[in-house]
């Protein structure tokens, strides 16, 4: 073999191991970056295979990034010469400097990324033991937005920009001092690329499990593979508070367990958000993958409509900063005309382990029992629901096709649902903005308000220790509607008629 | 021979149990009678030797004589000395546990004859003995010996040998000594002025009681008892389980029930002594008492009915004083009354309760000089008695039922010009129990010890919300007698309660106490130092003494004319028609505008400058200061003044003389759904000077409240609360993922480094206080927890409005102003906006700076 070939041999040796050292690293960083946003950090293996892999990966598909972004750069680069060129040194310095100032606000912006950590969990972190928020950036990282597509696409596209300034900076009169931070912009955004893919873009994918394996009792099928370490697996579920929860599990366990689908990890979250099915409650219908974003959108449109039209909900805020005691309790009932009760409040339901009551047309009132929605009877005989789950916190209201409006469990705010006369629950998508949160935890509050100006509220008793619940309208005088001593009573809601106010009453403890 | 019927008489009961101001006479007839002899409960001899036989056969003539006492009523000392006699001789002798359970016999019988002192001696000797030689029925018998012989003396000698006669029994006690403890812990509690638990001790005693004799006294005791919890009906009303059955009627249904119920406890107990021949006296001794209580109770309905709010209408003049001597007593009444006093002290130690009857009785006759010194040994002692006592939450009763002693003591030193004296005395019973937890917690060094004395704080609220409900229950008419599950309840709860006091340890860290109560020079300098003028208040039956140090050093006391009763009515009607939500409901501004003239206007030149801080006591802790209406200008006191509270003059000085500028770490603790709503904590983030960092409230983990409060300077809470109805220590926080946190957890965190928290939460202000302005709650808890400057609610609040005086507030605080002023701006700007009414802005007490 003569020498040139050896050369080139040896060339392409070095910059495979070039290529494969740039891929370890990257790899690291990105699989790193994942685990920790995702909350699995603690417990998975990570392995210098998938490093390599998860590399090769990321570079590939930062070539393809470049190759969107480049009709971009270069229209840029040619406006930027263009530009330089009229605008001459000193403005052209100013302009350089300003666009250095620009990517590195972009390169500091990208550091809340770092802090991102344990989405896959209930109340993700995102400012250290700060307020956990199902904020945007959150909601990107489960791909609930298109924040990691923009980041990624803006910040090679940067890249590129540089590179093409440290190509022609002797030809646009490059201001002095202007190399040295840029370059140390670029390192930097270097490193932020493999991180941000892995945050936002990494392994997605969930692997459903058949069943529930022994060593993961504490779940609710359905149960999935969040993460495939070396000897061990980390597995994602809810309990049976609806509390999402990650277990790592030896492979061994779950030997002859099979896969039952691959769906993305967007899609498995709404599925087990609402809270596991447990025992022998009828199992919700998982939304599919292909359905879930626009069905759950779909379902907080069609909630808030019912709610705002149909049941005359107002969202003024008249709650105190007390919370009623009463948890579950008996039923009660009375009629009303304005805000004053025809005859005696009764007690409804023959149990008295319900919470939140609604009425519907007709009459027909439903609750919750140990979180499952039921129908109760006019003897008070309760019936589950259909396709209710064991994750409810609360019931807001009947829609005039019958359909049961609630908001299931997902701390802090919840998710709006729609359970369907014909079983089938809707589970909306958690609020994302201060406005949709302050309307949902209004509407999780006790106090409930009206269109037609009326209020119902949860106070102290007057005549006992107990609490009690108050209608009033604005303006005018409460009254007592409950009258229940000693007694914690709560919950309260008025019928879409307006003609009838239900409650929970509860001995104290 | 079986144990001889007997009369456990408990002189004690009778006389640290009844409260002069009500019962002289009845309690000095009924004292009278038991201090006549009786025989103790005789122990059961086990042996039958000659000399045991011989024991039995002289317990036998014992108990003939104590029968026939029993019947006709007449003593025969001779009888007993020659029965002593005999005892002693036998005891020559005997050896072993012989001749100690002979000489417990020699010792009931000196107790019979009214020699107390030798009596308690001898108990005390031969207990000591018995443990020694471990004859632990016999030490049980000394023990319980030694109470009754100690009738008249303090406190700690009564719990001391309660203690060991405890220790004694063992941990499987014989029914007849679980009987004896519970009989005789009823008592103590009794005179500890602790009513509820001494009603369940005596209901448990009765449970245990196997013969009439034991029946009858432990009725009587569970009478006398019910007669106390009844009493304070003479003032205000109560409430019981079926108050809210009484919609239609006057309110004071439940003080009527509670006389009732006392009539048939003292009916049952009549019917048991006429079943068995015995003299009726005891069991109608208090018939007078109550019904007089009972025509008091419909005098009061009345009075509240025809609207007359107890005499303060409102163009009656106000009655400033500085006289502090009540008016002489006519020769007749002056010697009636002192003939009865001598003859309820004669034997017997030296108690605080003899003490200040001596005085009591030179004070009748006219020799307010001779009295002082009476008052000061009397005051000395019930001092020494509250030393000792590991009681988180009832510390402070050792008083509540003799607080006339150090009243009338206060009031005789300031009769003779002697300020300092007095405001010493005042003090000295001013939560002192709060001072002496709040010094304790400063050895809780470690998480460990800090958690310690939340869990028992929270088991002693528990017991007491128990106690409250029991009370209740039997008050309105319930079964006398405690449920198999009460029982059980109650049960789990002493058995926690000795877990964690069996901690030897860590009770000692809290233990004998010494901390250094303020004294009015201290309050003085305090005041100077700060700028701002300190009023103390103290209610008494007539008047309210008021107290005022000014900042150029003035110290001014005077009474005001202002019955308990009205009192009470106006402050009722102030903070009901402040606390109403509805804003249908205005403010009873007659009702303010009194209040004012009465606490605020007569010293108005003192206190000039637009700072106050308030000591209030009785009633006026719960009263809004703030809300009180200038009868002249028409304008909220906290329009004039910045004000702040604190619960006595100890703790006043430590607030005022804190360091001025509070530090710009804010560490808020957020209920996420709440926040949402008012953006209360966003808000707060928005103001530059502060540096907020906020926890969610789910997140809490209460295994780890000792890292509640961080490093912060400043504790902001926004969460949930909610008032429990039966024992205040039990506010619940809406935080925690693990369920709600209770106010005695948060005695786990360590508040002393936080220079402010605020509450941003219902009721958690809410407090229950005692004569002695003992606070239960959870301002109690932060303050014992070493918080420098507290903001805590007095009613359920808008959320929505709160958070506008929050951010007001704040906004205020950066300036770098004390917090009572940013709290005064920030209720200024709320009754200039919309929300003017005092229920927007009063709610919040400052308790601090």
């Amino acid at each position: 073999m003569d020498l040139p070939k050896l050369e080139s041999i040896k060339d392409l040796g070095g910059a495979l191991a070039g290529l494969a050292a740039l891929s370890y690293a990257s790899g690291y960083f990105i699989l790193r970056s994942r685990a920790h946003a995702l909350g699995i950090d603690s417990s998975a293996q990570l392995l210098d295979a998938a490093y390599i892999f998860a590399g090769f990966r990321f570079l590939l598909e930062m070539l393809l990034a470049a190759l969107l972004v480049l009709p971009v750069a270069a229209g840029l680069r040619t406006l930027a010469s263009v530009v330089l060129r009229a605008a001459g040194d000193r403005l052209g310095a100013i302009l350089q400097w300003s666009a250095v100032v620009i990517f590195a606000l972009l390169v500091l912006a990208q550091i809340p990324l770092l802090e991102v950590n344990a989405v896959l969990l209930d109340h993700p972190a995102v400012h250290g033991d700060s307020m956990p928020t199902s904020s945007y950036l959150v909601d990107a990282v489960l791909g609930r937005n298109n924040l990691g597509i923009w980041l990624v696409l803006a910040t090679t596209l940067l890249a590129m920009l540089a590179a093409q300034w440290f190509r022609r900076h002797d030809r646009v009169h490059a201001p002095k001092g202007l190399a040295s931070p840029l370059a140390l912009l670029v390192a930097l955004q270097m490193l932020f690329m493999p991180v941000s893919y892995g945050i936002f873009f990494t392994d997605r994918s969930v692997r459903v499990l058949d069943g529930v394996p022994k060593e993961a009792q504490d779940l609710g099928a359905p149960v999935g593979i969040v993460d495939l370490g070396g000897d061990y697996l980390t597995l994602l579920g809810a309990n049976r508070e609806g509390s999402r929860r990650l277990v790592l599990v030896a492979r061994s366990d779950l030997k002859g367990l099979a896969v039952r689908q691959i769906v993305p990890l967007q899609s498995f979250l709404e599925t087990i958000s609402p809270g596991p099915q447990v025992g022998s409650d009828p199992p919700a219908k998982p939304p599919t993958s292909g359905t879930t974003s626009a069905g759950t959108g779909r379902t907080n449109d069609s909630f808030w409509k019912a709610a705002v039209n149909y049941l005359k909900t107002a969202f003024e805020n008249l709650g105190s900063l007390s919370e009623g005691k009463a948890e579950a309790g008996q039923i009660w009932v009375v009629e009303v005309d304005g805000t004053q009760p025809k005859g005696a409040a009764h007690g409804l339901s023959v149990a008295k382990d319900l919470s939140w009551p609604v009425v519907g047309d007709g009459g027909a009132i439903y609750a919750l029992k140990d979180g499952a929605a039921v129908r109760l009877s006019q003897s008070g005989i309760e019936t589950p629901l259909a396709g209710s789950t064991s994750a409810w916190e609360k019931l807001i209201g009947v829609n005039a096709d019958g359909s049961i409006l609630g908001i299931v469990r997902d701390p802090p705010f919840g998710r709006v649902a729609i359970l369907g006369s014909d079983g089938t629950l809707a589970v909306g998508v958690s609020p994302s903005t201060a406005e949709e949160r302050q309307r949902q935890a209004l509407l999780l509050q006790e106090t409930r308000s009206y269109a037609d100006g009326r209020s119902l509220a949860v106070r102290s008793s007057t005549r006992g220790r107990g609490v009690d619940v108050y209608i009033a309208k604005k303006g005018k005088q409460t009254t007592d509607l409950s009258d229940c001593g000693d007694d914690f009573c709560g919950q309260p809601s008025l019928s879409p008629d307006g003609t009838r106010v239900t409650w929970i009453r509860s001995s104290p403890p | 021979m079986d144990a001889t019927p007997s009369f456990s008489c408990a002189p004690q009961q009778r006389l640290n149990g009844c409260r002069l101001a009500r019962c002289i006479a009845p309690c000095l007839a009924v004292c009278l009678l038991w201090m006549t002899p009786h025989s103790s409960r005789g122990f059961t001899p086990t042996i039958s030797a000659s000399g045991s036989d011989a024991l039995a056969e002289l317990q036998h003539q014992r108990d003939a004589y104590l029968d026939e006492v029993r019947h006709t009523g007449r003593t025969d000392p001779a009888k007993l000395a020659l029965l002593e006699q005999r005892l002693r001789k036998l005891a020559e002798g005997q050896t072993g546990s012989a001749v100690l359970r002979t000489r417990v016999e020699v010792a009931n019988l000196l107790r019979i004859e009214g020699r107390s002192t030798e009596s308690a001696a001898q108990f005390q000797a031969v207990g000591e003995e018995a443990e020694r030689h471990e004859y632990r029925d016999v030490a049980f018998d000394a023990w319980i010996g030694v109470i009754r012989a100690n009738s008249a003396g303090t406190q700690n000698e009564i719990d001391h040998a309660y203690e060991r006669a405890i220790a004694a029994a063992g941990p499987t006690p014989t029914r007849r000594q679980r009987h004896d403890l519970a009989a005789f812990h009823a008592q103590i509690l009794e005179a500890r002025g602790e009513p509820d638990a001494a009603l369940v001790e005596s209901l448990e005693s009765l449970m245990n009681a196997e013969r009439p004799d034991d029946q009858f006294f432990d009725r009587l005791t569970t009478a006398d008892i019910l007669f106390d919890i009844a009493a304070p009906c003479d003032h205000g009303k109560m409430v019981d389980a079926r108050t809210t059955s009484d919609a239609e009627k006057d309110g004071w249904e439940a003080c009527r029930r509670a006389v009732a119920a006392a009539e048939r406890a003292y009916g049952v107990t009549l019917n048991l002594a006429q079943t068995q021949g015995w003299g009726s006296e005891f069991a109608t001794a208090q018939k007078p008492a109550l019904n007089f209580l009972a025509v008091q109770i419909n005098n009061n309905a009345r009075t509240e009915r025809d609207g007359a709010g107890g005499g303060a209408g409102p163009n009656q003049s106000v009655l400033v004083n500085e006289s502090f001597s009540a008016g002489p007593l006519s020769p007749q009444l002056a010697q009636a009354l002192g003939a009865k006093i001598q003859g309820a002290i004669a034997g017997g130690s030296d108690s605080p309760r003899k003490l200040y009857l001596q005085g009591l009785n030179e004070s009748i006759q006219g020799n307010r000089a001779e009295a002082l010194p009476y008052f000061k040994q009397a005051a000395t002692k019930l001092n020494d008695e509250r030393k000792g006592f590991f009681d988180p939450l009832r510390r402070g009763t050792v008083i509540e039922g003799r607080v006339e002693i150090l009243q009338d003591l206060a009031l005789a030193l300031l009769a003779n010009g002697d300020q300092a004296a007095a405001f010493d005395v005042f003090e000295s019973f001013r939560s002192r129990g709060l001072n002496e937890l709040s010094a304790a917690s400063l050895r809780a060094n470690t998480a460990r010890e800090r958690e310690w004395l939340a869990a028992l704080v929270g088991i002693e609220a528990a017991e007491n919300a128990r106690l409250v409900r029991i009370r209740e229950r039997i008050v309105s008419g319930g079964d006398a007698a405690l449920s198999t599950g009460e029982h059980r309840e109650l049960d789990e709860d002493r058995a926690a309660r000795s877990r964690l006091l069996s901690d030897a340890g860590i009770r000692r860290s809290f233990s004998n106490v010494e901390f250094q109560s303020a004294r009015l020079a201290d309050l003085k300098r305090a005041s100077k130092l700060s700028g701002t003028p300190v009023v103390l208040y103290w209610t008494t039956k007539v008047n309210v003494v008021v107290w005022i140090v000014s900042p150029a050093g003035e110290s001014r006391v005077r009474t005001v004319l202002l019955p308990d009763f009205a009192l009470n009515e106006l402050v009722r009607r102030v903070l009901k028609s402040s606390s109403a939500a509805d804003d249908g409901v205005p403010l009873d501004e007659a009702a303010a505008a009194q209040l004012h003239r009465h606490l605020l206007g007569p010293f108005q030149d003192l206190l000039a400058g637009s700072r106050l801080m308030i000591v209030p006591q009785g009633a006026l802790t719960d009263l809004p200061f703030e809300a009180l209406l200038d009868p002249q200008t028409k304008r909220y006191a906290v329009e004039k003044w910045a004000i702040s509270y604190a619960p006595n003059a100890t703790i006043a000085v430590q607030m005022l003389t804190q360091e001025a500028p509070i530090g710009r770490d804010v560490r808020a603790i957020v209920d996420a759904r709440l926040n949402a709503i008012t953006q209360e904590v966003d808000r707060i983030s928005t103001i530059p000077a502060f540096k907020v960092k906020a926890v969610d409230a789910d997140l809490i983990e209460t295994s780890r409240l000792a890292d509640l409060a961080g490093e912060a300077n400043i504790v902001h809470v926004l969460v949930h609360g909610s008032a429990n109805a039966y024992e205040p220590t039990l506010f619940q926080l809406g935080f925690s993922k693990q369920g709600k946190v209770t106010a005695a957890q948060l005695l786990a965190t360590p508040w002393r480094s936080t220079q402010l928290v605020v509450f941003s939460s219902c009721d958690s202000g809410e407090w229950v206080s005692s004569t002695s302005n003992e606070i239960h709650g959870l301002p109690w808890v932060l303050l014992v927890g070493g918080a420098r400057n507290a903001i805590v609610s007095r009613w359920p609040i808008s959320s929505a409005s709160n958070a506008d005086w929050m951010q007001w507030f704040y906004t205020e605080l950066a300036k770098g102003v004390a917090p009572a002023q940013a709290a005064a701006s920030a209720s200024r700007r709320m009754i200039a906006s919309s929300h003017g009414r005092p229920y927007y802005w009063a709610a919040m007490r400052v308790m601090g700076r």
